[in-house]
């Protein structure tokens, strides 16, 4: 009997192929449902009450696009984005690099390479509060350990990293870094170690030296790799929230306000809700623009065959 | 106010004895808290249904993010029969028809008035309805540390001093080492709203005024001055370089780190069980004069609740002599009514009660009133502390800070 006939064998009023259909189906209909009741309802139902004034108590009323008008105007949003965008552009080069340098450094046959690998790891499983306290000790201008020691070492006067507008913003992203780096590293190992044995010999008999052999064979070859991280860093970034929530609740001002941030103060603390949809709805735009163009610019430097 | 304790309607005074004793079914109670107040109201419903053998209290505690879970229960329609909400946010849920309407309650049982310090009730007073009841208060002081002042050799101030002689003692109290470090403070400094309301109320300042924020006013600003002026003086540590320690104020002054400290009197059971040197708690200093601001927790019923006559037979006996007792017990509030104020079982020592029974002439401001029933108080409470922390940071004058803050309500707001 050949296979298609097989298929097309009736079992129950169902051939095997309308079966396997239906099973694929039932599979799939599950994560399709949860994703749409618990993902693409909530984002439509969100940019739907971001036409609203909806203070979770009263029933909404429709104002037309009056919280996009007033957003267009918040100083504290724009102050809010400006922070956000210089997160972006420091939080992730900052994330990216150490991750890949960490790559690269354990990407080598040495001995207790499997130690330094739980170690650059281990931050990553540790809960972000406990981090973020701790960094806040080791930030602290009069008693923390960082101004020990530029004081003893260098005689640098304390710096208030946390409540210096100049420095908080930066504090917070260097303790991120810290926190996730390993966790790209290991993207970036998994990478780096799947390229062919063989091409590193070939380039050992062509007596390449080290810094041609990572811009011309090991960056070419993990840029998918690359790619998937800075897409997903961007993404992230432009997220974040708790860390400002615990570290610094926004200020000194509004230093260390992004969008996330301010977005839950409306929604939970000022019970403008409309108007956090309409600042949800801004960054989703933003984000998806971002992200695009990230696409349409690395895409074309992406190989994905070694 | 009266009432003893017992557990049938002979042998109280408590006026809603009889008619709990006739009442039968259930009503859920939300409050907030910490483990220690769950015990303390769980004997309050305990001893109620002593005499309310028919009633069930299904007691709601939720330990932290209070707001945001009443607010979730609220919008799914779901509210308790009885909840705490905090004198801001009682406007939100009564424009949104969520609160019943007390008057009729408050005939029935006139023990909840009588004797009530002057002005409490307003905060839960909206357009001549009372839809939500002060359950108590706490009044602002500054506790000091008894030991450090003997050891600067400085003497122990009376109810009567003034601004000047907290900046000057603060300066005293200071021990800084030749490096510059700091081992003890004078004071401390909180970003706080009970904070800054009590320094502009003792200057008089009208700093919210015909619906405008008005902290730029020269009162305002003097009372907003004291706060900066001790910590540029470097009497007091910035509100940030606390927190950046993961820490509080009031740890600061529990490990005698800081001589004075201004707070309300919820610090009483930790700085009992926790100070192991001779502290007291004396008026704020006064400035032009005195303002204590009102900081309490506001008892709401439910428009929806289907047995608000049991509601408000809680209500009652919380707030009788027999509840209220349970409550003080802790020193974690002050009762809202006179009588109480002056005995020592409800205002229990240490620290002296002075300070707290003083503190009850001058409560409340009008600025805070008004405020309270904007229903915008929490988005400018955030502007405030944003700008203030700013100044109290050293990145901008306290002038800036205050002229930028009206700015920025008076254009989005309260415009």
């Amino acid at each position: 009997m050949s296979k298609v006939r097989l298929l097309n064998k009736k079992t129950g009023g169902l051939t095997l192929k309308q079966k396997e259909a239906a099973t694929g189906i039932g599979f799939i209909l599950l994560p399709l449902i949860s994703l749409a009741v618990l993902m693409y309802y909530p984002i439509i139902r969100s940019f739907f009450i971001s036409f609203f004034d909806w203070n979770l108590l009263s029933d909404p009323v429709f104002n037309g696009g009056e919280n996009y008008k007033t957003l267009m105007k918040d100083e504290v949003f724009f102050q809010s984005l400006k922070n956000t965008l210089h997160w972006v552009v420091m939080y992730v080069p900052m994330s990216v690099i150490t991750s890949f340098l960490l790559a690269l450094l354990l990407d080598r046959k040495l001995k207790g390479s499997g130690f330094f690998r739980t170690m650059y790891y281990l931050p990553v499983v540790c809960p972000i509060v406990v981090v973020a306290l701790l960094f806040v000790w080791i930030y602290n201008t009069d008693y923390g350990i960082l101004n020990f020691i530029l004081k003893e070492l260098f005689h640098i006067d304390p710096i208030g990293w946390l409540t210096d507008t100049r420095y908080s913003l930066f504090a917070i992203a260097v303790m991120s870094v810290w926190k996730w780096a390993g966790y790209n590293m290991l993207i970036f190992l998994a990478a780096l170690q799947g390229i062919d044995e063989s091409l590193y010999e070939a380039a050992a008999l062509d007596g390449v030296k080290p810094m041609t052999l990572l811009f011309k064979i090991k960056i070419p070859l993990v840029m998918p790799s690359i790619y998937f991280v800075m897409l997903t860093a961007v993404i992230d970034a432009f997220q974040m929230f708790t860390e400002i929530f615990i570290m610094t609740k926004g200020g000194p001002g509004y230093s260390t306000y992004t969008v996330s941030y301010y977005l839950w103060s409306n929604a939970f603390e000022y019970n403008k809700m409309g108007y956090a949809c309409a600042m949800a709805a801004v960054m989703f735009v933003i984000i998806m623009v971002v992200t695009l163009v990230q696409n349409k610019l690395m895409n074309k430097k992406v190989q994905y065959d070694a | 106010m009266s009432g003893t304790a017992g557990g049938s309607a002979e042998n109280t005074s408590w006026e809603g004895a009889s008619k709990a004793a006739e009442l039968s079914g259930k009503v859920t109670y939300m409050h907030s808290g910490d483990d220690y107040e769950r015990e303390m109201y769980a004997n309050v419903f305990k001893s109620y249904q002593k005499y309310a053998p028919n009633v069930e209290i299904e007691q709601m505690y939720v330990p932290s993010d209070y707001s945001t879970k009443l607010k979730t229960l609220a919008t799914a329609d779901n509210l308790p029969d009885l909840f705490w909400a905090s004198e801001s946010t009682v406007k939100d849920y009564n424009d949104a028809g969520m609160l019943a309407n007390m008057n009729d309650m408050l005939a029935e049982y006139p023990q909840l008035t009588e004797d009530i310090i002057d002005g409490v009730l307003d905060f839960g007073n909206i357009d001549g309805n009372q839809v939500a009841f002060p359950k108590d208060w706490t009044s602002y002081v500054m506790y000091i540390n008894r030991d450090l002042f003997a050891e600067a050799g400085v003497e122990v101030p009376t109810n009567d001093w003034t601004v000047e002689d907290y900046k000057e003692i603060a300066a005293k109290l200071t021990q800084k080492r030749d490096d510059g470090t700091v081992d003890v403070y004078g004071t401390a400094v909180n970003n706080y709203r009970a904070d800054w309301i009590n320094w502009m109320g003792n200057y008089g300042a009208e700093w919210f005024k015909d619906g405008k924020s008005n902290l730029s006013s020269p009162e305002a600003l003097e009372g907003l001055k004291v706060m900066s002026d001790v910590i540029e003086a470097g009497s007091a540590p910035s509100p940030g370089s606390v927190s950046s320690t993961g820490d509080s104020e009031d740890r600061l002054f529990i490990i005698g780190k800081v001589a004075m400290y201004p707070s309300g009197r919820w610090v009483i059971p930790s700085f009992r069980s926790e100070c192991d040197f001779e502290w007291e708690a004396l008026e704020m200093p006064k400035g032009t004069t005195r303002s204590c601001p009102f900081i309490c927790s506001m008892v709401c019923i439910s428009d929806k609740s289907e047995n608000k006559d049991i509601a408000a037979n809680v209500l009652s006996y919380q707030m009788s002599d027999e509840g209220l007792k349970l409550v003080m017990e802790s020193a974690l509030s002050l009762p809202v009514y006179s009588d109480l104020m002056k005995d020592e079982s409800f205002v229990n020592t240490p620290p002296s009660a002075d300070a707290f029974i003083n503190s009850a002439e001058y409560l409340g401001s009008s600025s805070q009133l008004a405020v309270s029933k904007t229903g915008k108080w929490a988005e400018y409470n955030s502007m405030i502390v944003a700008a203030l922390s700013d100044a109290f940071e050293g990145n901008t004058t306290i002038e800036e800070a205050v002229s930028k803050i009206d700015e920025q309500a008076n254009s989005t707001l309260f415009n």
